[in-house]
């Protein structure tokens, strides 16, 4: 009856917000956009997965910590405090909820490290250097010790200065700096081991 | 709808899944939700397949009946070419119009929007 | 913790000194290091770990079976679950028996679409200030936008307070008194979603 008119110019699509930029998005979100909200998943999601699962092992369960990030995610972003920084802030929350997982799940059973990535099948020579600097660097990071490896990946990936590292994780920001420093050489290390 | 018993979500001649239609019915009218205080409900197309119910609005409007005085309330969505305060005004003319139909003249109608789509 | 890092460069020093040095921003200058070739080689390794290991998570991510659908839809069906609608907002009706609301949730909603329908904007926080309790109480509406590259700000904030007001007065009885449009976030538009204007892109 009434669907005749629905032709209306510049409904919001997922796709027309996938060119917003996060504070758009997390502006959005918050006044209850769901669709705001999916297109900082679709955004945020591979990156997410992959830092989950460099601390979890298996790729399917860094699914479900991501999916379970987001939900909290959702639940948190009133409290986001600068839109500009929900990377960030994601990558925190992932962070937490992969190690939260990783204790729980080592109350129970150990799981042997998955492989992740390697598969790489472009240029054979300039990739295979690459990838035997990726796999070397992947073993090395899977050595350290996991509150060396947690700081690692905060600063180096998700980004996060001393400051939020050591809100983050409860300690004085000069013992971030200690792990932080005692994690690059030890990579560091190892990566000349294997050169 | 008749036949059934005047209980909770039961008027004399019109149960919730008829005043779901009722409102259905109304021009401008794009979903009917459970009432949710707070919470938006699941629209009734929705929590058939959430739920997998039989193939009818699962009485997406409320009906309570509480010492002999009824009130029924329920959530819609409205269409973004229609003007909603007057679908929503309609859908409560509707069902207090049922109301009256089953002799409770004095029952209360809460309607609110809670999507204009 | 690891013997290999302390391990001694040629030139005595060790990698934990060198990483020290670095998580320190290599202040204070320590000359030692900073005029020993062999540590500045050590030094800039070090500092492509971070670089390297940015890479390699991004490997890691698009080595990933894709996102599917469903597992998208399960975050979203929670999500649903947990909407906030805000406050109930009246419209007035006749009957004394009967209560109108529209729900703040709706409003926002309402007043996106009303704002992202105008070509090269894309609305972010919108806010209702004022009694939205009581009807026919002055309200502002607020809202914050993103304009595609190019376009002129003046003439679509405009379109978008006309838009904005329109969508209000259709749809629910607040008394507007101003609608404030601050654009704050400038994107670059879609293709197909040509902004109206000329010399749209950069």
């Amino acid at each position: 009856m009434i669907v005749a008119m629905r032709a209306r110019t510049g409904k919001t699509s997922p796709q027309s917000l996938t060119a917003a930029g996060d504070v758009i998005l997390v502006a959005r979100a918050i006044d209850g956009d769901s669709l705001a909200f999916e297109t900082l998943i679709r955004r945020y999601a591979p990156i997410m997965r992959a830092y989950a699962a460099r601390i979890v092992g298996s790729p399917a369960e860094a699914d479900d910590v991501v999916q379970d990030s987001f939900f909290l995610a959702w639940q948190r972003l009133p409290d986001i405090r600068d839109g500009a920084a929900v990377r960030a802030w994601l990558m925190r929350i992932v962070s937490r909820q992969a190690f939260t997982h990783l204790r729980r799940r080592r109350a129970d059973v150990p799981l042997p490290l998955a492989t992740l990535s390697s598969t790489d099948s472009r240029q054979p020579e300039q990739v295979a250097v690459r990838n035997a600097q990726f796999s070397a660097l992947s073993a090395a990071l899977d050595r350290l010790p996991d509150d060396q490896r947690q700081c690692w990946l905060l600063r180096e990936v998700a980004e996060l200065s001393y400051r939020e590292i050591a809100e983050e994780l409860a300690i004085s920001p000069a013992s971030v700096r200690g792990k932080l420093a005692r994690a690059r050489a030890s990579v560091g290390a190892d990566m000349e081991a294997w050169r | 709808m008749t036949g059934m018993a005047d209980s909770v979500g039961t008027l004399a001649s019109v149960d919730a899944d008829e005043l779901t239609r009722r409102v259905l019915r109304v021009p401008g009218v794009r979903d009917v939700y459970r009432p949710v205080t707070s919470l938006t409900g699941t629209p009734a197309t929705l929590a058939r397949w959430i739920k997998s119910t039989p193939a009818k609005p699962s009485g997406a409007v409320e009906l309570n009946t509480k010492d002999g005085h009824v009130s029924i309330e329920t959530s819609i969505a409205t269409d973004r070419d229609a003007r909603s305060v007057i679908v929503a005004r309609e859908v409560a003319d509707v069902l207090r119009g049922a109301a009256e139909e089953a002799g409770h003249t004095d029952a209360t109608v809460r309607v609110q929007i809670s999507r204009i789509a | 913790m690891n013997d290999l890092t302390r391990t001694q460069l040629d030139c005595e020093k060790s990698l934990d000194e060198l990483s020290d040095y670095l998580s320190r921003d290599r202040t204070p200058y320590d000359e030692s290091i900073e005029t020993c070739p062999e540590c500045l080689n050590a030094l800039e390794a070090l500092e492509r770990l971070g670089p390297l290991s940015r890479d390699l998570l991004a490997e890691d991510a698009a080595a990933l079976p894709p996102l599917s659908d469903s597992w998208i839809g399960r975050i979203m069906t929670n999500i649903h679950r947990e909407m906030r609608s805000g406050r109930s907002v009246p419209i007035s009706h006749s009957d004394p028996h009967v209560t109108v609301t529209v729900t703040e949730g709706a409003i926002r909603a309402l007043i996106r679409a009303a704002g992202d329908a105008v070509t090269g904007i894309l609305v972010g926080r919108c806010e209702l200030l004022g009694d939205l309790d009581t009807v026919d109480a002055p309200i502002t509406v607020r809202v914050t936008a993103s304009i595609a590259w190019g376009e002129s700000v003046p003439g679509l904030a405009d379109e978008v307070r006309v838009q904005v007001y329109r969508a209000l007065a259709q749809h629910t009885q607040i008394r507007v008194v101003s609608v404030d449009v601050a654009i704050e976030d400038v994107h670059i538009a879609e293709r197909g979603d040509a902004p109206s204007s000329e010399g749209e892109r950069p």
